[in-house]
């Protein structure tokens, strides 16, 4: 039992903080407005990505080959802690590097591996995922948009939605209908969409708190070339669940969400540091512990995972539990920062009396959607349940030909 | 990094499963409780013949000079077999023995300890609102040759099985507490000490009061090489138990949830396993991530106890706190969700889910409520409050 680095990965962290040192003066050197377009965000996105694949330091853990640097997920892991929580750039393409590229790595031909995965990582391409649809979120197989054969390629047809960055990608990650006569399960087919291809459309979906992060995507009749099936034609359910699985692995999903925790520690320490447990904050400092403990069991949790994930074996379910503890130690956090903040809480707008412009109500808002995006709570209840516990899945689950 | 037990920990916990499973099964701890029978001796001494007993004493006095970690894998298994008996007082002051005691009463006890000879409890914390072993109402007045001892101890484990006591007290009388704690190895058949023997929630988890009246203490039986030494003396062994107990809880909750999720997906409702539902098979879901968050959080502070440099970004008395924490709302929610699981029968007296709930209940109140520990992980974390109100 040893929870350390070793002394090579220490010094590789040693060596990254390095070259964080001496490339952020430049970035932050730059002009860039609180409130940017998203010209300005895709430029940024873009040059400090660009720099970044340079020196080899974004998905380090994947082969040389393809853009990486042929170390291993713990290295990728020190990436992710020592430079995305950083924030020097928005994080544009974090559902390319998550989910839709480590998929294509693990079930694409070599040709798709070397078309997507070099310009990715040079920064020059932007993925989204296409999975959920209007009537089909957490029961995935229920997807109706179709891909019909046109020629040797197909034609995608229909709507997706809650679709991430989907106004900044160049390509998609598409899961559609290719068979209609199939069992639900069957009938699927993964494609490797372009998004600027005619036919496509964007619509962006507002979120509770203003932020435009999620979109609407619709197909009319685009055009997909045979060589963009991804994994085997109507075998593309097989290719979802794997990409599920990467986004529960090694995405270091809650490694990118701690500076928004670490916010709220800091301010629950200024409101709460050297105070007398008194009746009125009792419960403020247990919820604050609890927060730090179920911080650390995230944190070990996703050592774990991660140390399954170098010694060679593909993410497993165990993956699910990191993605209920950030989702719900987030939501307790934003929730516990406007307890701490009182009438402050409820906010907005640029004035010295409202504290940080309203970033607590508004990340508050935004922490709702954290229990359904990336897997229900419980559709990963049902994961763990069935696949580490081994109980049945219930009666209309176990028939897959059901109607739809 | 290597987050996976070696195979000698594998092994010492197979063995410990074994064991338990032949000399202590479940049914028979069951049939203990019931007719109020104690552990069996013969069962005592073959944890001696073990080495449990012994485990992390060095060899000097017989024992096997095991890691915390390695030890956990003993732990977590009696912990899943509810397995009776006085061992981690017996161990815990053994510890502060080892940590404090002079060489003379290490030789006479320790060895003695590991044959199985000795049973020994330590008298600790105590009420009054406090749960340190500087609270309460118990002091030592320094006398000629040694001190004089006084005071009560409420619920002290494994107390009446005791052939040995070590004994927190605080230094000076009660109009002077100002030379801080400091452990003494007290004889229980020595004129002026009262034990008096509990009923308890958990009848394989013993509990006593203890009197001092006026119990004259010579010097040698101080902990320590001198008075200051008890504070260092206390923390380590309150991150001992701390982590022992998390252990035995991870144990303890494992097996309960193993009980409801087979129940679940047996027991029939509606033409359908109940395990089938999701009502049923998200409460087992729950008791899943809550017992692997302990085992996470348990392996990492065992880990964190056991390293010669200190770790990074914890003190053992924040790992102690936090596995703590955990263990008591994670016992607690599994013998919750494991009963709902189970129905009505969980409930009756026939079943064995109540040994887990009254294990689970004990632990959590032993040392210290949850709010204890929490003010401790606040404290380690720059939320420290101002002197005076500290404690817990």
């Amino acid at each position: 039992m040893d929870f350390r680095l070793t002394e090579g990965q220490e010094r590789y962290r040693e060596a990254v903080r390095h070259w964080v040192a001496d490339n952020i003066p430049e970035m932050e050197a730059l002009p860039y407005p609180a409130d940017p377009t998203p010209e300005q965000m895709r430029e940024r996105y873009a040059l400090w990505q660009r720099k970044r694949f340079d020196f080899r330091l974004t998905c380090v853990h994947w082969p040389e080959a393809v853009g990486g640097a042929g170390l291993t997920a713990m290295e990728h892991f020190i990436v992710t802690e020592e430079i995305d929580t950083l924030n020097v750039a928005p994080n544009l393409n974090i559902i390319g590097f998550g989910m839709c590229l480590p998929v294509i790595l693990h079930a694409g031909s070599g040709e798709q591996r070397n078309r997507y995965i070099p310009a990715a990582l040079r920064g020059e391409e932007i993925w989204c995922q296409l999975f959920s649809e209007p009537g089909a979120g957490s029961d995935l197989a229920g997807l109706t948009t179709r891909a019909e054969p046109d020629g040797k390629g197909w034609r995608v047809n229909g709507q997706k939605t809650w679709t991430s960055y989907a106004h900044f990608a160049d390509r998609g990650l598409c899961l559609a209908r290719s068979e209609s006569s199939a069992s639900r399960h069957r009938g699927l087919t993964m494609f490797l969409v372009d998004m600027r291809r005619e036919g496509v459309s964007v619509r962006p979906i507002r979120i509770n708190n203003g932020d435009h992060v999620f979109n609407e995507v619709f197909f009319d009749n685009v055009y997909v070339e045979p060589e963009d099936v991804l994994g085997e034609v109507h075998g593309g359910w097989k290719v979802a669940i794997d990409t599920l699985m990467f986004e529960r692995g090694t995405s270091n999903i809650h490694i990118l969400m701690r500076p928004q925790i670490d916010k709220v520690i800091a301010l629950a320490k200024e409101r709460l540091a050297g105070a007398a447990p008194t009746l009125g904050n009792q419960a403020a400092r247990g919820e604050i512990a609890r927060l730090i403990t179920r911080l650390k069991v995230m944190d070990i949790q996703g050592l774990r995972v991660l140390h399954g994930a170098t010694t060679g074996a593909p993410p497993g379910p165990e993956g699910s539990f990191v993605k209920l503890d950030w989702s719900e130690i987030n939501q307790r956090a934003q929730a516990l920062a406007l307890d701490l903040l009182g009438p402050a809480g409820a906010l907005l707008g640029d004035n010295p009396a409202v504290p940080e412009g309203g970033w607590f109500p508004k990340n508050w808002l935004r922490s709702f959607a954290n229990t359904i995006e990336a897997g229900s709570s419980e559709i990963l209840r049902n994961i763990v349940s069935e696949r580490i516990l081994g109980l049945p899945k219930d009666a209309q689950r176990q028939n897959p030909n059901r109607a739809r | 990094m290597d987050l996976r037990y070696d195979e000698n920990q594998i092994l010492i916990q197979d063995q410990a499963r074994e064991f338990i499973a032949r000399e202590s099964p479940l049914e028979q701890v069951h049939e203990w409780r019931r007719s109020e029978t104690p552990l069996p001796g013969p069962v005592w001494q073959g944890m001696a013949a073990m080495g449990w007993l012994g485990a992390i004493l060095p060899e000097d006095y017989g024992g096997m000079g095991l890691s915390l970690t390695d030890l956990s894998r003993i732990l977590e298994e009696m912990g899943r077999g509810l397995l009776p008996g006085p061992f981690l007082p017996t161990l815990t002051a053994a510890h502060a023995v080892l940590l404090g005691g002079p060489q003379e009463m290490r030789r006479r006890i320790l060895p003695a300890v590991v044959q199985g000879q000795l049973h020994l409890a330590l008298a600790r914390t105590q009420e009054g609102g406090r749960f340190d072993a500087m609270g309460g109402r118990f002091f030592a007045d320094s006398t000629e040759g040694g001190y004089l001892l006084f005071g009560e101890k409420l619920a002290v484990p494994g107390l009446a099985e005791a052939d040995h006591i070590v004994v927190a007290a605080v230094l000076g009388l009660p109009e002077k507490i100002d030379e801080g704690v400091a452990f003494f190895l007290i004889d229980p058949k020595v004129t002026g000490v009262v034990i008096e023997p509990l009923r308890t929630l958990d009848g394989g988890w013993t509990q006593a009061s203890l009197r001092l009246d006026a119990v004259r203490v010579p010097a040698y039986r101080l902990l320590g090489e001198n008075p200051g030494q008890g504070p260092s003396v206390n923390e380590r062994v309150s991150a001992l138990l701390d982590l022992s107990l998390a252990f035995d809880a991870l144990g303890g909750a494992q097996h309960a949830m193993e009980i409801a999720v087979e129940y679940a997906k047996v027991r029939t409702a509606f033409g359908q396993p109940i395990g089938s539902y999701q009502a049923i098979k998200h409460k087992c879901a729950d008791m899943l991530h809550a017992v692997e968050s302990l085992r996470a959080i348990a392996m990492w502070a065992a880990w964190v106890m056991d390293a010669s440099e200190p770790a990074q970004d914890a003190t053992p008395a924040l790992a102690a706190a936090m596995v703590r924490a955990t263990a008591i709302e994670t016992y607690d929610l599994v013998v919750r969700h494991a009963t709902q699981v189970l129905g009505a029968i969980a409930c009756t007296e026939e079943h064995v889910m109540h040994l887990f709930a009254k294990r689970a209940k004990t632990l959590s109140l032993a040392f210290g409520p949850l709010a204890y520990y929490q003010e401790i992980i606040l404290r380690e974390n720059g939320f420290g409050i101002s002197a005076g109100s500290q404690g817990g």
